[in-house]
């Protein structure tokens, strides 16, 4: 018997040892998926998660439409004549708790700060030969800025304006930080205006000092002071408004475009910042721009020029009118006046343009008025340099 | 013409029987003793074996009887072991009697060993080969139904290859998997509950991912149901196992070749009463919606008629099994070609096994158990799909025909042309599968064993659609590729000792390591140039070309100890560690365990003769801890994807995609199971009751979780629910004499299962915290899983002929709202069962089996568009009986009400009782007396001759005229009970032979 033992012990351990080692095994990782932890642990890995948060922000209810539409049908310059009971809420000023249609805004656009904040956090520590302080900075950069432009976005929509209260009125929590599983760190209350729009200030402070690209369809040192100058603006800080928005005019990679035929031509140095949308991949839900704004059958018609906004131009001579406007079918079958910003109702592959140098323009002629200054150029010429574009004619004086 | 020569022969023999017995005779006598007592036993009958001639003993148990030397003696007794002498040139014959066992020294099957019948304190269902022996089944699923307390078994539809939903002892998960680990030979099959292997086809249910089984292969089915049977199988054990032992050959035996033969004739069972052409034309004109029946379709064609078809199937099994001094093997071949009732229903199967083992050396056995099969199926679709046969021959226009003038297959439109997509289109499922497994047994000293298998499990599901260009504008093509395979490896130490006669010491210890892989490729295309090119190589575009690939692995220990004293009291503890990668890092390894005793009261000395009748009578508990791991393959990570959610102006990129959570694990089911086994008059009375809790906690529900997290919800081990109820066996043979015996067996089973926590979901009405699974049914705390939440219906006011509705707080209303909806009911039973009757006379038998379900409601989605008042579809006939005049009591509302359009809403006027009574099987079967195999030169050892009718019968409600009680369109667990249009269970005629020789 003992014999026998001899032989089949050594099998016996040498299957545990087999087993054993088998232990490690146990550590699977997904193939079709990352894991965040190894996102951030090289340089591609946080490019890539810097290019999702464009790719996040293509989301209808960030900067592809829905939120945008909102503010049109509030301002009057817009109708919604389509039927989603939710738009119809905000149209009549009547939302409820449970409106969706704000929720998923709320959501979409946090899911974006979120993506933002792990490449905030996660950079700082990847240690890769050759990725240096400045390459990080500037990815660090990146995601700031979109971090601020949504932020900044949600102020204008969550909160009331800075002049009601002097900035002191409730607006958005502000967080800045991760989530690692924990919600307790989210049991925050929202913050002031003023808080956020410090928040918003020291985001683009850092991406102006550490953004390097001139791609405008990407984050730049110009669309972050251009967004910035917009901050100063809303504040009524003016002379800091028109300082950064001069230096934005002076920046050549932007120029003013000589028509209206830049919208859907990212290589236009009318933009800012645009964001690309193409057939695969953009607009998502039909309740974007394209879907919207186009009359039916391509588009679904919802939102038509109001009144108030053909009465504002001059129809026969506003070329901003004559070559941006179509007549066609609108959700209720009647024939309405609509934007022709955006073309392609039938793959939804229209661009969002976010910040364009025409606001620059603008930012400095209001600042400059405003203050009774003349930073860069004179108000006026600034309003009438746009109106000759418009193919309208000089005005002598402002008021 | 040497057989037509024997065949008379045999014939003639038969009839001389008896006369030439009359012809030789002489007299033999006796006496008959009990071999207890040594005294002798009046009463015995004494038979000639094969005859009706004999006698029985007298007073003193002697006997006397004319016999010739060719003949053999039979002598039984009830409660005796019955004994059969050649007589050959004795005259005086005695004979002791044995005592007839009870049946308790039978060996069972349980996880990693087996354990005789008396020491066995686990709860296991044992579905033994003398029960399965004369089933015909397609799937091993079917073996289950009805035959088993504690196992309810649900066929989703009447399809070939339909999927089953197994659950034993209740549903165990929410969110996870929940159907119970099978084990073939060792093996833990791959079942697809973590990835679809095929696509859905109306309904959210795939094909039967256990079809590859060959019922005919499978020896014993055996279900382990409580904690002290499934502990074992730790973080895989809580849904119950089964496991399925294939047939194996035995060392010393003759081969014994088998063969059986059966064809089979499949209809359908039940019918949805739809108007014809000229029914529905008269309706509209009389509800006003056209005004004569001429400017109506003219056409006329009866399409639930031409979807259904008399199937025709057959099936050939063929086995050797044997073994010599060192070898004993099974071989097993099938072949089988079905046909179902809905037109274009086909599956092929063949398969192949090979069981062996060694006895290599003196110390040493070795062998392999291989299954190697295909299974083919054309499948059709069914539930909520225009492409399902069923489904859009009731909705159809009943003048839409499907043929133009010419004899031209036309596109009808969005409810498609089903005949022409059966005829023309292809709908394949190609699964092959090899599994199966080596193993080496050592005897390393008396008692001690040392085992080691490695097993395999190699499957390819293989997908093809393509749809030509009359059904599919373009054309459509779709091929899909699931492989999923996996290997394992376990080495079990086993010990098992008798000592000092009195105390029977049994441990085991093993370790297990399995890792599985799944991929899957995919193509779709449309846009074919032609109908004759086949494949997506063709398309214009290629909208899907994709692969994925899925990984887990298992590492385990485990172990059981079991004592046992003089047969009476009986421990038994087991323990498992499983590491799992399904698993968060802060959770790899969870350790399950069980302890159960028990204690053999009927073997005390003051039992003995206590209660006449009894013989044996044992109360066993047993208690521990049982997971789930199916929570799928990484949901622990902070997950990041690529993709077109992740690209930006042409530019790839990541995003986040799932929120981690680090701690997750299985989810756990503490289970207390408290039973009592009882046997009767010699073994002739069986009976068994069980009750049962099963505490599951930790179960997987996905928390929402505030936005500005970034995240709408992450998963967590929170949910907790029980099931609880009791569950009772009875078995007995009522009569058994040498010629007629009658069995019959009755198993019941009560389930409650109440949901006790959701923390963090939403609330309803009263406060509790629910989950809805779909749009009609809910998860919710304090009731079932599966409660539906419907308005409630009330009828058509005679008066008005407004259909009436009734409010949350009971009022009559015309027109509800969600806010009107309430609890009326649940989709799970409130118990369940079959029972079987088996009459033996001579060579025939005679069988019935029924299987039932009580308290469980299902809900017909179908008839909410079936029954719609305005014309969208085809109507069901009830429908022409609606409201005309003030006193009518009409079904459906008077056309110009205003609730004639929300009538067929969706209420519970379309939630019915699903309570049912089905005779599942009724079989009679002859095998040929052995004098007349004999007589042909004894070549064949057994031959029988079967009829079976299945689905015989079922008693329903009167509203489910069409519908069948046992459906499911959907397998996950928060959706239970609802159908749209299930084919129903199919009625089907088989005629059998199954030789032995």
């Amino acid at each position: 018997m003992m014999k026998k033992i001899k032989y089949i012990l050594p099998i016996f351990f040498t299957m545990l040892l087999v087993m054993a080692s088998c232990d490690n095994d146990l550590d699977l990782v997904p193939e079709d998926d990352v894991s965040q932890d190894v996102i951030f642990t090289t340089s591609q890995g946080a490019e890539l998660a810097v290019m999702g948060l464009y790719s996040k922000c293509q989301d209808d209810d960030v900067l592809n439409g829905t939120p945008q539409s909102m503010g049109e049908w509030h301002a009057d310059n817009v109708r919604f004549v389509g039927s989603f009971p939710t738009f119809l809420q905000v149209r009549d000023f009547t939302i409820l708790a449970n409106n969706t249609s704000i929720e998923e805004v709320w959501r979409d656009c946090f899911e974006v700060v979120m993506a933002a904040n792990f490449v905030i956090d996660g950079v700082p520590a990847l240690d890769e030969p050759g990725f240096e302080e400045a390459d990080k900075n500037a990815l660090i950069a990146e995601a700031r800025f979109i971090r601020a432009l949504i932020y900044f976005n949600m102020a204008n929509w969550f909160s009331a304006p800075y002049q009601l209260s002097n900035g002191s009125n409730d607006c958005l929590p502000i967080v800045d930080f991760i989530f690692t599983g924990s919600t307790t760190e989210f049991e925050i209350p929202r913050s002031s205006l003023n808080d956020v729009h410090a928040f918003i200030a020291a985001d683009l402070d850092f991406a102006i000092a550490n953004l390097t690209g001139t791609d405008r369809t990407l984050a730049t040192r110009g669309a972050a002071q251009a967004l910035r100058a917009r901050l100063h603006l809303y504040r009524g800080e003016w002379s800091d408004a028109a300082t950064l928005a001069n230096a934005v005019i002076n920046d050549t990679n932007f120029e003013l475009a000589e028509d209206y035929s830049f919208f859907q031509n990212e290589g236009s140095k009318e933009h800012i910042f645009t964001l690309v949308n193409t057939a695969a991949d953009g607009q998502n839900s039909g309740e974007g721009f394209s879907g919207l704004y186009n009359p039916s059958p391509e588009g679904r018609g919802d939102a038509p020029f109001s009144d108030y906004l053909i009465n504002a131009y001059d129809t026969d001579n506003d070329l901003r009118f004559t070559t941006l406007t179509e007549q066609g079918t609108d959700a209720q079958n009647t024939i309405s006046f609509f934007t022709t910003k955006y073309v392609d109702g039938i793959t939804n592959a229209d661009n969002a343009p976010v910040i364009r140098i025409t606001e620059m323009y603008l930012t400095r002629a209001e600042a400059n008025f405003r203050a009774g200054t003349s930073t860069g150029e004179d108000p006026l010429d600034d309003i009438n340099t746009l109106r000759d574009r418009a193919g309208l004619a000089d005005l002598s004086s402002l008021s | 013409m040497k057989f037509m020569k024997r065949l008379i022969f045999i014939v003639c023999a038969i009839i001389m029987s008896t006369q030439l017995i009359s012809a030789q005779t002489k007299q033999v006598s006796g006496t008959v003793t009990s071999a207890d007592d040594g005294m002798g036993m009046p009463g015995v009958s004494v038979v000639i074996k094969g005859t009706t001639s004999g006698t029985s003993t007298d007073i003193d148990g002697k006997y006397s009887i004319e016999v010739k030397s060719s003949d053999i003696l039979v002598f039984s007794f009830v409660g005796m072991v019955a004994q059969e002498i050649p007589v050959g040139s004795q005259t005086v014959i005695n004979v002791t009697l044995e005592t007839e066992s009870i049946g308790m020294d039978e060996v069972v099957v349980v996880g990693y060993g087996t354990v005789d019948e008396k020491r066995l304190v686990q709860n296991v269902a044992v579905i033994d080969e003398e029960t399965l022996e004369n089933l015909t089944a397609t799937s091993s699923q079917e073996l289950l139904q009805g035959r088993a307390s504690g196992v309810q078994m649900t066929q989703s539809s009447g399809v070939l290859g339909a999927f089953s939903v197994v659950r034993v002892r209740g549903v165990g998960s929410l969110t996870a998997g929940s159907s119970p680990l099978v084990v073939v030979d060792g093996v833990p099959m791959n079942d697809g509950a973590d990835f679809n292997y095929t696509n859905t086809q109306g309904g959210n249910t795939g094909l039967n991912t256990l079809i590859d089984i060959n019922p005919n292969d499978i020896e014993s089915m055996n279900v382990l149901k409580d904690a002290s049977a499934t502990a074992i199988y730790g973080s895989r054990g809580a849904n119950g196992v089964i496991i399925i032992k294939t047939k194996s050959g035995s060392y010393k035996q003759d081969a014994t070749v088998t063969a059986d033969f059966y064809t089979q004739w499949t209809e359908s069972t039940d019918e949805i009463d739809m108007t014809n052409a000229d029914e529905y034309r008269q309706y509209l004109v009389d509800i006003g919606d056209a005004s004569s029946v001429d400017e109506l379709p003219q056409g006329s064609f009866d399409w639930p008629s031409a979807v259904t078809q008399t199937g025709f199937s057959y099936n050939a099994d063929v086995s050797v099994r044997g073994g010599s001094e060192r070898i004993k093997y099974y071989l097993g071949a099938t072949y089988s070609d079905q046909e179902g009732f809905v037109v274009g229903n086909e599956m092929q199967r063949i398969g192949g096994r090979l069981n062996f083992e060694v006895k290599a050396k003196e110390y040493l056995n070795i062998g392999a158990n291989l299954n190697v099969s295909q299974n083919k199926i054309d499948r059709v679709g069914l539930e909520n799909s225009t492409f399902a046969p069923m489904t859009s021959a009731y909705l159809q226009y009943p003048w839409v025909e499907p043929y133009d003038e010419n004899g031209n297959y036309i596109n009808t439109g969005f409810i498609a042309n089903v005949i022409a997509i059966e005829d023309l289109d292809l709908d394949d499922v190609v699964s092959k599968r090899s599994y199966g497994n080596f193993y080496a047994e050592l005897d390393i000293i008396d008692g001690l064993k040392l085992k080691t298998d490695f097993g395999f499990d190699q499957l390819s599901v293989e997908e093809t659609e393509r749809s030509y260009e009359i059904n599919s504008s373009g054309g459509y093509g779709s091929n899909r590729i699931v492989e999923d395979s996996k290997w394992l490896t376990t080495t079990t130490a086993s010990f098992d000792k008798l000592i000092n006669g009195m105390h029977r010491v049994t441990a085991l210890g093993g370790i297990s390591y399995e890792e599985s892989t799944l991929g899957r490729t995919w193509v779709e295309g449309s846009n074919f140039p032609l109908d004759a090119l086949r494949n997506v190589e063709s398309a214009a575009e290629k909208t899907t070309t994709s692969h994925i690939r899925n990984q887990w692995s298992l590492f385990s220990l485990f172990s059981r100890i079991g004592y046992s004293y003089a047969g009476k009291y009986t421990f038994e503890g087991s323990l498992r560690r499983d590491g799992s990668s399904r698993f968060g890092p802060e959770n790899k390894y969870g350790t399950f365990w069980s302890v159960a005793g028990g204690y053999a009261i009927s073997e005390e000395e003051f039992m003995q003769d206590a209660i006449p009748g009894l013989d044996f009578l044992k109360l066993t508990a047993s208690y521990g801890v049982s997971g789930n791991d199916k929570i799928g393959y990484y949901p622990s990570f902070f997950l990041y994807t690529a993709g077109a959610d992740g690209n930006y102006n042409g530019n790839p990129g990541l995003v986040p995609d799932q929120a981690g959570n680090e701690g997750l694990k299985w989810e756990e089911n503490k289970s207390l199971d408290l039973g009592l086994r009882s046997r009767w008059l010699n073994g002739r009375l069986r009976f068994d009751v069980t009750y049962y809790r099963k505490d599951i906690s930790d179960l997987l529900i996905n928390q929402p979780l505030t936005y500005i997290t970034g995240y709408d919800a992450v998963a967590k081990n929170v949910g907790e629910m029980q099931n609880s109820g009791f569950e009772f066996d009875i078995n007995a043979t009522i009569v058994k004499t040498p010629e007629l015996e009658w069995s019959a067996n009755f198993n019941m089973t009560t389930v409650k299962n109440e949901i006790t926590a959701l923390p963090n979901t939403s609330t309803d009405v009263n406060g509790s915290n629910f989950i809805a699974g779909t749009s009609a049914q809910r998860a919710v705390v304090g009731k079932s899983a599966n409660e539906f939440y419907l308005i409630r219906y009330s009828g058509i006011n005679p008066q008005t002929g407004d259909a009436e509705w009734l409010t949350a707080d009971g009022e009559k209303t015309t027109d509800p709202g969600d806010s009107d909806r309430v609890y009326v009911g649940s989709a799970q039973p409130d118990f369940f069962g079959g029972f079987s009757t088996t009459l033996k006379y001579k060579g025939f038998d005679l069988s019935g089996f029924f299987n039932y379900s009580s308290g469980n409601k299902i809900m017909v989605d179908g008839f909410r568009f079936t029954d719609r008042a305005t014309a969208t579809f085809n109507i069901r006939k009830k429908v022409l009986n609606y409201w005309k005049q003030p006193g009518d009591n009409a079904y459906a509302p008077s056309p110009s009400s205003s609730t004639a359009g929300i009538f067929a809403q969706r209420s519970d006027l379309f939630l019915f009782n699903a309570s049912y009574l089905r005779m599942k099987n009724l079989t009679l079967g002859y095998t040929l007396p052995e004098s007349t195999l004999n007589l042909m030169g004894g070549f064949i050892k057994s031959a029988r001759f079967y009829v079976t009718m299945n689905n015989v019968f079922t008693i329903k409600s009167n509203d489910l005229e069409g519908i069948d009680p046992e459906v499911t369109d959907d397998t996950d667990p928060l959706a239970q009970g609802e159908t749209f249009f299930t084919p129903p269970q199919s009625k089907s005629y088989i005629l059998g032979l199954r030789v032995s020789f």
